[in-house]
C-alpha cells in the first residue's frame, strides 16, 4: 500500500459502482428545480435584465479596450521552447472519450496475440512483440508489430496477408490517414472501402503510405529527408499532412506529401519542417493529436510527455526528469515515468501513456492528475478479467481509444494486445 | 444552452447533478438522503445562478452547495440517532485485491469531511485550489487536509500490512 494516492481512485470507483443505476435522477432534479422555479419567474426577469446590463456594460469595456493600442508584450518562454513549426491541424481521427471507470470496466482481456496460429481469431494467433496499435473509428484495430502490419476486423478475425507482413516486418508506428488523398495513389487505385494508413519501420528508416488493407494494395514509401529510426506517426486531419517522430535523429517532423508531384517509381515526395528537436527531446516515440490540434509527443529518453501548442508553445504536461515511478494521485508534471513511448488522447483532454519502463499505463486528466489505469509495476503476464491495475504487463509499447471508449495496449513483451473496457 | 431564450437549468447544471450525487453519497452514506441532498441543492443553486460571476468555476460552486446542504443534513437530530446503513463496494470476488478491501474499509472509517477532499482531488480530479473552494477553505488548507487524510489512512492499514508480512 506504498502507492495508496493511486489505489483511492479506484476505491471510489469500486463505491460508486456499487450503487444501482439512477438514470432518472438528472431528469427528476430538472424536474423539481422547474416546478420551484415558476412562482418566482419575476426573480428570472429580474437576472436576465441584470445580466443583459452587466453584458452591455462589460461589452462597452471590452470595446473601449479593443479601440486603445494593445500594449507589447514580451513573451517570458526562452525562444527555445517555442516551436518554428507548429502543429496546425486536429488528428485525422476523431478520438472518442475513454470511458474507464467502475468494477466492470476495469477489467482487462487479451483481444489478439497469445495463441500459437497465425490465422484464424486474433486471440488465437501469433502477435509477435507489437509495438504500436491504432483503432479506427469502426472499431478496426490496426497492430504494427515484429513481422508486419496486421488488421484485426470487427469481427475478431486477423488478417495475415503475408506479402503484405514481410514487407512491413518491424512496424513500429501506425496512424489511419484521411482518404481523400487515395485519389492519386500511385501504382494504382485502392478500393474506395479501403482505410488508408500511414506507418513507419524504425529499422529501415522507412515511413509507408499504405491503402487497401486487406485487399493488398502494396504500401508505397513516402520519402522523408534525413529520417532516422522512424517511430511515432500520426496523421492530421489535413489530407497528406502528418507528424513523424524520428528517435534516431532526435527530431519531430511536420510532414507535407506533395499530391501534385508525380511519385517516382511509386515513391512520395514530402516537405517537411522541425517541430522539436535535440537537445529538446531525446529519442521521442509516440505522437498523439488532440481536438485542438495541440500536439503530443513522448519524449522517451527523457522520460517525460511534450505538449507543442498550435502556437508553437512546447511544455512538458507529464514527468519530471529522472526515470522512475512515482506521483500518482499528484501532478504529472511532479511524477516520475520511465522511457513512456507510445501515448493517446481522448476527445476530453485525458491523455494515456504507455510508461513502458513502469510496466504500467498511466492516465493524466484535464486537470493535470496522474493516475495508473493498467499494470501492478510487476513485469510478467496476469491478470486477464481481473481489475486491470492488478495485471502484469511486459514493456507497454502502444496505447489507442476505440470507438467504444475502450483502451487498447500494445504489451509488447507478452505479444499480446490487451484492452480494457468493455468485453 | 436552450433555445427558449434563458438558460435551462438542465443544460447550465444538469451534467454536474452525477457528481453531485457522488459527493453526496460519499459525505451520507444514504442513497435517499443523497437524493434529497442534490436536490435541495440544485434548487437553490438555480436561484444562486444570476449571482455567479465565473461560470468556468461553476462546478466547484454547485459542489460547494451540495457539501453545505450535506453537512445541514448531517446537523438534524434525526441523523446523530439513525444508524445509516454504510455504502459498501460489490463484494469482492474471489480475484480481488485484499488490500483493496483494507483500503475501502479504511474509507469507510474516515469521517465524511475527511473523505470528502479524497474524492474530490483523487476521484474527480480537482486541484487543490478547486478543493478548497468546494470545502470552503483555502488552498494550503485543502492540501494540508487531503494529507492529513491520507496520513490516517496509511496509519489505518499499517497493522494489517504488518501483520500481513509476518
Amino acid at each position: 500500500m506504498a502507492e495508496i494516492e493511486g489505489e483511492i481512485r479506484y476505491a471510489f470507483e469500486r463505491r460508486l459502482a456499487a450503487l444501482p443505476a439512477r438514470p432518472d435522477l438528472r431528469a427528476r432534479i430538472t424536474d423539481a428545480v422547474v416546478r420551484s422555479s415558476r412562482p418566482r419567474a419575476w426573480r428570472v426577469l429580474a437576472a436576465s435584465a441584470a445580466v443583459l446590463l452587466l453584458g452591455a456594460v462589460t461589452f462597452s469595456v471590452l470595446l473601449a479596450r479593443h479601440q486603445q493600442p494593445a500594449p507589447v508584450t514580451v513573451s517570458p518562454m526562452p525562444s527555445a521552447q517555442v516551436s518554428a513549426c507548429p502543429p496546425s491541424s486536429p488528428a485525422a481521427l476523431p478520438a472518442p472519450t475513454a470511458r474507464l471507470g467502475g468494477v466492470i470496466t476495469t477489467v482487462i482481456t487479451t483481444v489478439a496475440g497469445g495463441g500459437p496460429n497465425p490465422d484464424g481469431t486474433a486471440v488465437n494467433a501469433q502477435v509477435p512483440s507489437p509495438y504500436a496499435v491504432v483503432v479506427n473509428s469502426s472499431g478496426v484495430i490496426y497492430i504494427g508489430d515484429g513481422l508486419g502490419l496486421r488488421r484485426v476486423g470487427t469481427d475478431r478475425n486477423i488478417s495475415t496477408n503475408m506479402q503484405y507482413v514481410n514487407s512491413l516486418a518491424g512496424t513500429t508506428g501506425v496512424s489511419v490517414a484521411p482518404r481523400d488523398l487515395s485519389a492519386a495513389t500511385p501504382g494504382g487505385q485502392p478500393s474506395a472501402a479501403s482505410e488508408l494508413l500511414y506507418v513507419t519501420q524504425f529499422a529501415k528508416d522507412l515511413v509507408v503510405r499504405v491503402g487497401g488493407l486487406p485487399q493488398g494494395d502494396l504500401g508505397k514509401i513516402i520519402l522523408v529527408d534525413g529520417v532516422q529510426g522512424p517511430v511515432g506517426i500520426v496523421a492530421a486531419q489535413q489530407s497528406g499532412l502528418f507528424y513523424l517522430a524520428a528517435s534516431t535523429s532526435n527530431k519531430v517532423l511536420k510532414v507535407t506529401v506533395l499530391p501534385g508531384q508525380a511519385p517516382d517509381n511509386g515513391q512520395w515526395q514530402t516537405s517537411t519542417c522541425v517541430v522539436v528537436q535535440g537537445p529538446e527531446t531525446s529519442r521521442p516515440a509516440g505522437l498523439a493529436l488532440d481536438a485542438q490540434g495541440n500536439l503530443y509527443i513522448a519524449d522517451s529518453g527523457n522520460n517525460r510527455i511534450l505538449k507543442v501548442g498550435v502556437d508553437g508553445t512546447i511544455r512538458t504536461v507529464a514527468g519530471a526528469g529522472p526515470a522512475g515511478f512515482s506521483g500518482d494521485g499528484r501532478q504529472a508534471v511532479k511524477a516520475q515515468l520511465s522511457g513512456p513511448t507510445g501515448i493517446a488522447v481522448d476527445a476530453a483532454g485525458v491523455l494515456f501513456i504507455a510508461d513502458t519502463g513502469n510496466n504500467r499505463v498511466r492516465r493524466v486528466s484535464s486537470k493535470g492528475i496522474i493516475s495508473t489505469v493498467a499494470g501492478s509495476g510487476t513485469k510478467g503476464f496476469s491478470g486477464d478479467g481481473d481489475t486491470a491495475v492488478y495485471a502484469m504487463l511486459s514493456g507497454p509499447t502502444g496505447v489507442a481509444i476505440g470507438p467504444d471508449g475502450a483502451l487498447y495496449i500494445a504489451d509488447s513483451g507478452n505479444d499480446r494486445i490487451r484492452k480494457i473496457g468493455p468485453s | 444552452m436552450s433555445a427558449a431564450g434563458p438558460p435551462a437549468f438542465d443544460d447550465l447544471l444538469g451534467p454536474l447533478v452525477g457528481r453531485g450525487y457522488a459527493l453526496a453519497i460519499t459525505m451520507l452514506n444514504d442513497r435517499t438522503a443523497a437524493e434529497d441532498a442534490v436536490q435541495e441543492a440544485a434548487i437553490k443553486a438555480w436561484r444562486k445562478l444570476p449571482t455567479v460571476r465565473d461560470r468556468t468555476a461553476i462546478e466547484a460552486w454547485f459542489l460547494s452547495i451540495v457539501a453545505n446542504q450535506c453537512r445541514s443534513i448531517r446537523r438534524g437530530r434525526w441523523w446523530s440517532v439513525l444508524k445509516l446503513p454504510e455504502i459498501r463496494p460489490e463484494s469482492p470476488g474471489q480475484d480481488q485485491h485484499a488490500s483493496a478491501i483494507d483500503l475501502d474499509r479504511a474509507l469507510d472509517r474516515l469521517s465524511a469531511e475527511e473523505r470528502l477532499p479524497l474524492l474530490l482531488h483523487f476521484y474527480m480530479d480537482m486541484s487543490f485550489e478547486q478543493v478548497g473552494n468546494v470545502v470552503g477553505i483555502s488552498m494550503t488548507a485543502a492540501r494540508s487536509r487531503i494529507y492529513r487524510a491520507l496520513d490516517r489512512l496509511r496509519a489505518d492499514l499499517q497493522p494489517k500490512e504488518a501483520i500481513d508480512n509476518g
